[in-house]
């Protein structure tokens, strides 16, 4: 009797379980009105040292919103030819791309995708002003090539993104809201995930927590670098490896399309050439180089900034036409060997296949 | 009993009375202070990336950048003595909003003039020392080179026999922190006082020694003796408005 007792209560217990494992698992999949909209704040990781990443109000990282944001990046759900962010942003390329081919024929270089959290400007001539409506850029035929009514039937179609949406948003029908509603928060998801993508663990961040060294090459390239002689830090300085401001850098002294650079957005004479100075984080895998790709390898770039400056580009950095510079830096073959080396310390593979980044399918 | 009591209670009244009262001795009564500082070249308001202005020696030139450290900010008493009023601010001449400095609470009362400097002290003069904000580490004075942060950066372009030329006037390390004084009688009263102070860029280019572009190099860094002529201009480059 005793034990038929125990044998009862166990089977109760069982049961009792596997219906709470089920109702908790309907309950993820199928948002009712009665499932409290609860997002979780979400706290980016500041690397010691680096200043405090720049979060709009409008748009709190929470953990709902990051894989929301994780799962559109990689999914063609959001266009009609089966790109996705992913498609142009590849990881082992530091979230960008070889080379894109505007509808108009321009080369674009697409920006690497790393510590953009630190970020102030945004494109290559800053088109967009806040980073969460980046991806609004997107929905048109160049890239998503998108149809709403057939977005919108896609994802109240599939198994999770109800869910997510309503999660991440407070979403709880993404048919019952406006396209560019829709549009709006899909981009604030994906740039949640995309500001969590941060790199901070390259030789070079070793070296200055003090873990590891640099060879002789490495050092020697870190002293043209950071000193007059490659005078690289006055845009690229310590820790982001850029300063962040529109720069001229003399690569051209005519102007057309794209390549007229910020005057695109201010209208603004003074600012005809200039272009956003990038991040040289990981800057080994993110070839070509410059806003359109002009440059195949580090080498090129190396000797543009050694011998082929224009000096009398219009609007050019004050820093670029310093009187010693004049003919060049004159920097030697193994100068310019050393800084690459140093270069190359800013790379980090970790980034690649970290498991919080890389494709949830 | 009753009456020692009655002594007692007294008496601690009495000496806690007291003790109110030197508590609350009068001290200058505070008002509050705002400083308002925008940039200026002679009587012209500056415009950026602009071939508008012509310095003392001659040139005529645009100013493309204007950052630097506004620090150890004094008002100067009658008696000389000094009451320091601002620690350090990072100046970027192109978004005025960092130019507000709302200072707090300051003694009111009769003073003689503002003492300030541009740069840092050398405590706060070492790498890494200042919060990390994109700002500071902007004016980063590599390690390599004796490590701390600029004191000033102010860059542009200047024509010198028909052609355009760039400039860069940047400021470190301790030997050559801007010590300035700007001389005029300050009253802070009841309430809400604003100082607007203003910076004339053409003073860096005089007073006392006229700056030649081709004569003392366009661009300071590495050069001794130019960083020293900027630093001596520099005492002078702000007056009230």
């Amino acid at each position: 009797m005793k034990k038929t007792l125990y044998l009862s209560f166990a089977l109760m217990l069982l049961i009792t379980g596997i219906s709470s494992v089920s109702c908790k698992k309907d309950a993820e999949e199928t948002p009712t009105p009665e499932t409290p909209y609860t997002p979780t704040p979400y706290t980016l990781r500041v690397p010691t040292g680096w200043p405090t990443p720049i979060i709009p109000d409008f748009n709190p990282t929470t953990i709902e919103g990051i894989r929301l944001g994780r799962m559109l990046f990689y999914d063609d759900i959001l266009s009609m030819n089966g790109r996705s962010c992913s498609s142009c942003h590849h990881p082992d390329k530091s979230y960008s791309t070889p080379l894109f081919i505007t509808s108009g024929g321009e080369s674009i270089s697409v920006p690497p995708l790393i510590n953009l959290a630190w970020n102030t400007d945004f494109e290559w001539y800053g088109q967009v002003a806040h980073m969460d409506h980046v991806p609004l850029g997107d929905f048109t035929p160049e890239f998503f090539d998108p149809n709403m009514d057939t977005i919108v039937a896609r994802i109240k179609a599939h198994s999770l993104y109800p869910r997510y949406f309503y999660e991440a948003f407070n979403i709880k029908d993404v048919g019952a809201i406006s396209s560019d509603e829709l549009k709006l928060k899909a981009s604030y998801a994906i740039i949640q995930f995309v500001r969590t993508l941060i790199t901070d663990s390259s030789k070079y961040d070793r070296v200055m927590r003090h873990q590891t060294a640099f060879t002789a090459e490495e050092m020697h390239g870190s002293a043209i670098y950071y000193t007059e002689a490659g005078d690289c830090f006055h845009c690229h300085g310590t820790p982001l490896l850029t300063n962040n401001v529109m720069t001229n850098n003399g690569l051209d002294t005519v102007f057309t399309g794209e390549n007229r650079g910020y005057i695109n957005v201010t209208g603004r004479p003074t600012d005809l050439g200039k272009f956003s100075a990038p991040t040289l984080r990981n800057i080994e895998l993110t070839a070509p180089y410059m806003h359109d790709g002009r440059f195949q390898t580090l080498e090129e770039v190396i000797e543009f900034y050694n011998s082929g400056v224009h000096w009398n580009s219009p609007n050019i950095d004050p820093i670029m036409t310093k009187p010693f510079k004049e003919y060049g830096l004159m920097l030697s073959a193994q100068d310019k060997a050393d800084l690459i080396a140093f270069l190359k310390t800013f790379t980090d593979t970790s980034i690649i296949h970290n498991p919080e980044y890389i494709s949830p399918f | 009993m009753k009456t020692y009591i009655f002594v007692a209670l007294s008496l601690v009244l009495i000496i806690s009375s007291c003790k109110k009262d030197e508590e609350t001795t009068p001290s200058p009564d505070p008002s509050t202070l705002n400083i308002r500082l925008s940039h200026a070249v002679d009587a012209n308001v500056l415009y950026f990336d602009s071939l508008l202005y012509t310095n003392e020696a001659g040139y005529n030139y645009a100013i493309s950048r204007v950052w630097y450290y506004l620090s150890n900010v004094r008002l100067i008493k009658s008696d000389s003595s000094e009451i320091k009023i601002l620690d350090y601010r990072f100046i970027d001449g192109s978004r005025p909003t960092l130019g507000n400095i709302d200072i707090g609470s300051v003694a009111k009362g009769s003073y003689i003039g503002l003492a300030y400097c541009i740069g840092l002290d050398s405590a706060s003069n070492q790498s890494y020392s200042l919060p990390a904000t994109t700002d500071n580490q902007n004016m980063e004075w590599p390690d390599g080179m004796g490590g701390g942060y600029h004191f000033l950066k102010f860059e542009g372009h200047f024509v010198d026999s028909g052609n355009t030329f760039g400039f860069a006037m940047h400021i470190g390390t301790n030997n050559y922190l801007v010590n300035g004084k700007l001389w005029a009688p300050i009253t802070l009263g009841d309430g809400v006082n604003t100082l607007n102070v203003e910076m004339n860029m053409n003073e860096w280019f005089k007073n006392p020694a006229v700056y030649d572009f081709n004569m003392d190099g366009n661009y300071s860094m590495s050069s001794m003796m130019a960083m020293e002529k900027l630093m001596m201009n520099g005492a002078d480059v702000l007056k009230l408005k």
